[in-house]
């Protein structure tokens, strides 16, 4: 109800706040001229890229910063009253019940030893002084109200008995029961799944109406803060560069790098010529070695000599929003086009059309689980086993992308890896077929001809270990080079210098190690190697996913520009549709180990949809507010991959079961048929085709606020 | 976020070994306790170094005048034989950290050892074909010339007469305490790897077998091999280098546990290496760290269980001095020259303390700054 | 609407060990006039108002000046508050009519809400009563806002309705109460009508039998 901001005050502000940690050589600023104020009933959102300082800014709230941390000048006001400079048993007292915080990792706020009723009633009991049987019931109160199912029994169970989602929940719903007036959440979605992700960004929306909260919340996704947030700051390099209502913030951005920012992320509303992506240049710079003037000088497309010599000031623009930037009413995002070093050129050949370079028949991994009863450990038990990956058949043209997407646990990774040969695969056929040689794909690494090898290679995921701390990546690029004798030895060298070039990072990189590398650039450094053998297909296992966003676009135009360079296959495993877009010339979609929908990328995300593809596409976050989604939300978890539910693998929560005429009888008990449409885009559900194509759009771009 | 080094590309790769000397250097002394820790041991490495080419007196000339207290001209007084204690105390240092004495050996007996190591060599390169389907023809061939070298080679080095040439004695540098550490790394190493990174039925049986070792205790695993195989420089080598490996290994294997989830492992796989390469050219070089950690530990409990061995009268074999049996000699004579048994006493108790020091302080500078 | 629609959520609280002046202070700089005391889980203790920090001249009488303001230096929040068994309180379900009675009778300015069973939820003061009232006539948006007249039987209220639903308008806030100062028995209604004119409204709702426009005016 708030009726009138001006006589009311913030819960939480903050004013010029400056923050450094000490560390061996001196001090790091990690952040800088911090100033904003959240009201009551208010989400703010602060996005970022890794590293600018948002969770710094989250622990100098709750004085978490560390033996090393701390606030170097500026003021951090909770209702009206300062918390810099206060005594422990001060601040305790300030804060006291009224400001709780939620991390990305919800195993860090359970005790894994305690049952969660008992950690819950914990917070009631010992500091409230409530007795057991009335906590209990607020915390089952509570639980219903964060929607977990069957609350009574949820908290009878350890931590490690609920999945990550419902962690999270829980950790929400403890974070509530003391009804703080400050919620500050960092990152809280960031390691769950897009579908619960969208169920926990619902509710968090739904509690900040209801209990009134004031809400920090951090995130480094625009479009989950487009979706939960009220007020969005951008901070960059340790500064706030923007901060504005949500929708000015991405329909008018005026900070040149919340412009960058935007151009960055893929947007699902658009067409598919919209997602194309337009990076950053240069990085972020390290805190310990800014630039003078402004902070974004260095990387701005609209820099002048005004800007490295004047650090800019925040200004209040006419229509409410502070930007940081010395000229933000000149710059005109709509007038910007491209530079000709991040365009991409279009392709110039379709090749959907060229003869399949891999061919997948009917493939299974299944793995042997462990039982953990008697008769199991004695060999005698019934041997159980995950079904990771069910009957998966399609083609790849040489010279395409397939793009791979579905949940994590959907068997994803494991038929890439039974395709490169790191599990070997339970059934099926798989071919590759290379120089008029075709391979049998199915047997083990150590079974397969040192040709097969090298034409298969992999890009992983995590940047940080991608890459042997040892070695430097001249050596490791030129590792299968030596392997596979595909360049002789005195031209490795060069032969190296020629693929560090075609990843933008020239010679001089020949001789660094790892840790003098970024996230993108050790990233880089992975593709190279992986292209050093000079193969055919390269399978990417969400190589962008552990990215910040600038960087994720540079390396996803950097993988299209080697293809067409080299020409070569790429199998493209993604977590979120619409990445995988405007990259990929055909998407399969899985769930619990089984291929769901296949086809040419358009077909996938228009009508008709399989009813999984069709919540999935309603719960990816798109980072513009004026887009409507049609909102779909799962109910329950994926069922366990050993005994995978029978007919449909999606019937135990597929919402559109019941158009089916005889209300998804069928469903349970028989397998799908495959439907057929266009250009071979197939859907795997029991659902008549009529039906299928008579679902509404899920995307949809409103001039009114959505009403749902 | 990391710090990225501002590392000219000019720069050569020597200036830049030294540069990370350097700051490991400096970080050494950046540590109160590491710094302590390594003036003592470098006092005593120094002290050897001198007593190589001068000690006051000879350390095994007696003078004739035994059990004398500390005085001007015997400073920390002689022992039951009349020996200058400083001087023996000084030349103590040699076997532990300066000198291994290789003793007058036929040349059979090297061939038998080149043997068997080729033998080692082969049945380790045998696992692996074992299990690929097309090569496990080569990989049995491989064990069975292997495991049939040994007893072959003894019976050609008889027929051969090489019995009858014997090489002369001669002194390899560092000392045993050294050499010991070193064997217990190898041996350490490989094993620990390999049950590491192979997992299920090769760690299964490695480390049944190490822990079995761990359960005796130690001094009685000392003496066994010493009383069966004799005493000497290389067979206490040889028992450092058996008991402290499975102590090694275990450290070994849940480094390799970690370090095999990483993503260049999967990288070195999907490229079809071998697994030696995997072990030693893609694991080794990160789990290197805290293993030497380690080792320098392992240093101080070998110069502590070298001393308690020559006190059981068990130790080194004269005539160089060593300062456990120099403790059990001048034991009896106790109450009137204390200074003869305190004067060695102290010296292993410094050198092992110092070398605690050392390692404490490092591993606490190393960690302190890690997120 | 019930006291949980309109109340102030998570009110700034103190602790009883507070000074005095610093919540004084605190009172100033957020612009409230009541503060509820609690102690640890946010259970109610006390409330400090204006009121609390007004001198009780019977206490300094016999102190010199010195002594008042040291006295002064050293006051804590719980030596001046409100106790708990003198502070009007409900619960977050009550209706804010009740609440405003509550108020009313007790001659005081605000009711603090509280839930199992003593922890502090809320604060509802006259401000945000006044804040209810101006809601329910439809105040923040503008229209026309009409006071209609009319006979206090059945099927009255039934004409508007009808009238309305003919016209296709919308109402965004009504309220009605005896007509003050009048013969007979009559009640008037208050009507705000967005998107539309006086003379429409005029033309219409005027024209109805036995009902009399009072007022009409085009207001915020
Ligand atoms: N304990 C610490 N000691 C020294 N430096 C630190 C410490 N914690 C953070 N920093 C540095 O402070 C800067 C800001 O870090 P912070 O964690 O706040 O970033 P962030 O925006 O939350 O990033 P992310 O998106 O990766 O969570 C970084 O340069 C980081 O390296
Ligand atoms: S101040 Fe200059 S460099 Fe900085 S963002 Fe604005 S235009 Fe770019
Ligand atoms: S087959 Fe049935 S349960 Fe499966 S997706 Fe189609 S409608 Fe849903
Ligand atoms: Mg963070």
């Amino acid at each position: 109800m708030n009726m009138d901001k001006k006589f009311e005050q913030p819960v939480l502000k903050l004013e010029d706040v400056a923050i450094t940690y000490k560390v061996r050589n001196g001090e790091i600023d990690a952040v800088q001229n911090v100033s904003f104020e959240i009201f009551k009933g208010e989400s703010h959102g602060i996005v970022g890229e890794s590293g600018c300082g948002k969770s710094t800014v989250a622990w100098a709230i709750v004085n978490f910063l560390g033996a090393n941390g701390y606030v170097k000048s500026g003021s951090i006001k909770f209702q009206g009253q300062e918390l810099v400079n206060k005594s422990d048993e001060e601040l305790r007292r300030l804060r006291g019940d009224q400001i709780a915080m939620v991390y990305q990792d919800p195993m860090q706020a359970l005790n894994p030893s305690l049952r969660l009723g008992d950690q819950m009633k914990e917070v009631l009991t010992v500091h409230r002084g409530m007795s057991e049987s009335e906590a209990e019931d607020r915390c089952v109160d509570m639980l219903s109200r964060v929607y977990m199912p069957d609350p009574e029994n949820v908290i009878k169970r350890f931590p490690h008995q609920i999945s990550g989602g419902q962690q999270q929940r829980v950790v929400i719903a403890m974070a509530l029961l003391n009804n703080p007036a400050l919620l500050i959440m960092d990152e809280p979605t960031t390691a769950l799944d897009v579908t619960v992700e969208a169920a926990v960004l619902d509710l968090i929306a739904e509690l900040r109406r209801d209990f009134d909260t004031a809400i920090m919340y951090i995130s480094h996704n625009l479009g989950v803060v487009a979706r939960v947030c009220t007020q969005v700051g951008v901070m960059y390099a340790g500064e706030m560069v923007e901060r504005a209502p949500v929708r000015d913030l991405y329909a008018d951005p005026k900070h040149p790098y919340t412009q960058g920012l935007l151009r960055c992320v893929p947007k699902l509303g658009g067409d598919k010529a919209s997602s194309q992506l337009y990076p950053i240049r240069g990085r972020v710079p390290p805190p310990n070695n800014r630039p003078s003037g402004c902070v974004y000088g260095p990387r701005c497309d609209y820099a002048r000599q005004r800007c490295l010599d004047e650090r800019p000031e925040v200004r209040q623009m006419p229509d409410g929003t502070s930007v940081r930037c010395h000229f933000a009413e000149e710059i005109d995002p709509a007038a910007w086009i491209p530079p000709e070093d991040i365009k991409l050129t279009p392709a110039t050949e379709d090749v959907t059309k060229n003869e399949p370079i891999l061919i997948i028949k009917d493939l299974k991994k299944y793995y042997d689980v462990a039982g953990s009863s008697l008769k199991d450990i004695l060999g005698l038990g019934e041997k159980r086993k995950v079904k990771a990956v069910e009957n998966a058949s399609f083609e790849v043209p040489r010279g395409s992308t397939l793009g791979i997407v579905g949940e994590s646990g959907c068997g994803k990774s494991t038929l890439v890896k039974t395709i490169i040969g790191l599990e070997n695969a339970t059934a099926g056929q798989a071919e590759f077929n290379v120089e008029d040689v075709t391979f049998d794909v199915t047997s083990s690494l150590s079974g397969r001809d040192k040709k097969l090898i090298q034409e298969l290679q992999m890009v992983f995921q995590n940047p940080d270990s991608t890459m042997n701390p040892s070695y430097t990546v001249g050596q490791q690029i030129g590792r299968p080079m030596e392997r596979f004798g595909t360049v002789p030895p005195d031209q490795i060298r060069s032969e190296v210098v020629r693929l560090l070039e075609a990843m933008r990072l020239g010679e001089n990189y020949f001789d660094r190690l790892p840790r003098q590398l970024s996230g993108g650039e050790k990233q880089r450094v992975g593709i190279a190697r992986a292209l050093a053998s000079r193969p055919e297909l390269v399978l990417c296992d969400e190589p962008v996913s552990a990215l910040d966003v600038s960087v994720q676009a540079a390396i996803l135009n950097l993988l299209i520009e080697i293809q067409r360079e080299f020409g070569t296959t790429l199998l493209f495993i993604a977590h979120d549709l619409s990445v995988v877009r405007f990259f990929s010339d055909f998407v399969a979609v899985m769930y619990l180990g089984q291929v769901m929908e296949f086809g040419p990328a358009e077909e996938i995300y228009q009508l008709p949809y399989h009813p999984y593809t069709e919540a999935l596409l309603s719960a990816v976050p798109i980072p513009d507010p004026s887009v409507t989604q049609k909102r779909i939300r799962l109910e329950g978890n994926v069922p366990s991959a050993i005994s995978p539910p029978s007919g449909c693998r999606f019937h135990t929560r597929c919402p559109r079961r019941k158009l089916m005429p005889d209300g998804g009888k069928k469903c349970e008990t028989e397998l799908p048929p495959w439907r057929e449409f266009n250009n071979g885009h197939r859907i795997f559900c029991h659902l008549p085709k009529e039906t299928l194509e008579s679902f509404d759009p899920v995307i949809s771009k409103a001039a009114e606020p959505a009403a749902d | 976020m990391a710090a990225t080094q501002a590392s000219s590309p000019v720069q050569s790769r020597g200036a830049k070994l030294l540069s990370s000397i350097q700051s490991y250097i400096a970080l050494i002394f950046t540590s109160r306790i590491a710094t302590i820790g390594l003036a003592i041991v470098l006092f005593w490495v120094v002290v050897g170094l001198i007593s190589l080419v001068w000690t006051p007196v000879d350390p095994n000339a007696s003078d004739f005048r035994p059990n004398q207290p500390m005085s001007a001209e015997n400073w920390l007084g002689t022992d039951r034989l009349g020996r200058d204690n400083l001087s023996r105390v000084m030349a103590g240092t040699q076997v532990i950290l300066l000198k291994t004495r290789v003793p007058a050996l036929p040349l059979s007996g090297y061939f038998t050892g080149l043997a068997g190591l080729i033998g080692i060599v082969l049945i380790i390169r045998a696992i692996p074909m074992l299990e690929e389907p097309n090569q496990r023809l080569k990989g049995w061939g491989n064990l069975i010339v292997g495991i049939a070298l040994i007893p072959v080679v003894i019976f050609l080095n008889g027929l051969l007469g090489l019995q009858a040439i014997v090489l002369p004695n001669f002194v390899l540098p560092l000392g045993v305490a050294l050499w010991g550490v070193i064997g217990s790394l190898s041996l350490g190493t490989v094993l620990g790897l390999l049950a590491g990174y192979k997992g299920g039925w090769y760690d299964q049986i490695i480390m049944q077998i190490l822990d079995a070792l761990i359960a005796f205790p130690r001094i009685v695993l000392y003496l066994v091999v010493i009383t069966a195989l004799g005493q000497g420089d290389l067979i206490m080598i040889f028992a450092i280098a058996v008991t402290g490996a499975p102590g090694v290994a275990r450290l070994a294997r849940s480094q390799a546990l970690d370090i095999k989830t990483r993503d260049y492992i999967r990288a070195a796989e999907t490229r079809g290496e071998s697994i030696w390469f995997i072990m030693f050219r893609e694991i080794w070089p990160n789990a290197i760290g805290p293993l030497l950690v380690d080792s320098m530990l392992r240093v101080g409990y070998a110069i502590f269980t070298i001393g308690t061995l020559g006190f059981l009268g068990r130790g080194l074999p004269p005539p160089e001095p060593d300062w456990g049996n120099m403790i059990n000699v001048a034991r009896p004579s106790f109450g009137t020259v204390p200074v003869s048994v305190l004067a060695p006493a102290v010296a292993i108790g410094s050198l092992v303390v110092g070398l605690n020091l050392f390692v404490d302080g490092l591993n606490e500078e190393i960690t302190r700054y890690q997120k | 609407m019930l006291v949980k629609d309109c109340m102030t959520r998570h009110p700034i609280m103190i602790a009883p060990e507070t000074l005095a002046n610093e919540a004084q202070q605190i009172m100033t700089t957020n612009r409230v006039r009541h503060l509820p005391v609690v102690g640890d889980g946010k259970r109610l203790k006390g409330l400090v108002t204006a009121k609390s920090f007004a001198l009780k001249s019977d206490s300094i009488s016999s102190l010199n000046v010195w002594e008042i303001s040291r006295r002064l230096a050293n006051l804590r929040v719980k030596d001046v508050m409100v106790k708990k068994i003198d502070i009007l309180t409900a619960s977050a379900n009550m209706t804010v009519e009740r609440a405003a009675v509550m108020l009313n009778e007790a001659r005081q300015s605000a009711l603090v809400v509280l839930e199992n069973p003593d922890i502090v939820v809320g604060i509802l003061t006259e401000v945000d009563i006044m804040n209810a009232l101006q809601l329910m006539l439809g105040l923040p948006t503008e229209g026309i806002r009409v006071t209609i007249r009319m006979p206090n039987r059945k099927g009255e209220f039934q004409k508007i309705n009808d009238f309305l639903n003919d016209k296709d308008w919308c109402v965004m806030g009504i309220g009605t109460y005896p007509s003050p100062r009048v013969e007979g028995d009559f009640y008037d209604m208050v009507l705000k009508l967005p998107d539309t004119t006086i003379e429409e409204v005029r033309e219409g709702l005027g024209k109805i039998e036995d009902h009399q426009i009072i007022d009409i005016r085009d207001v915020v």
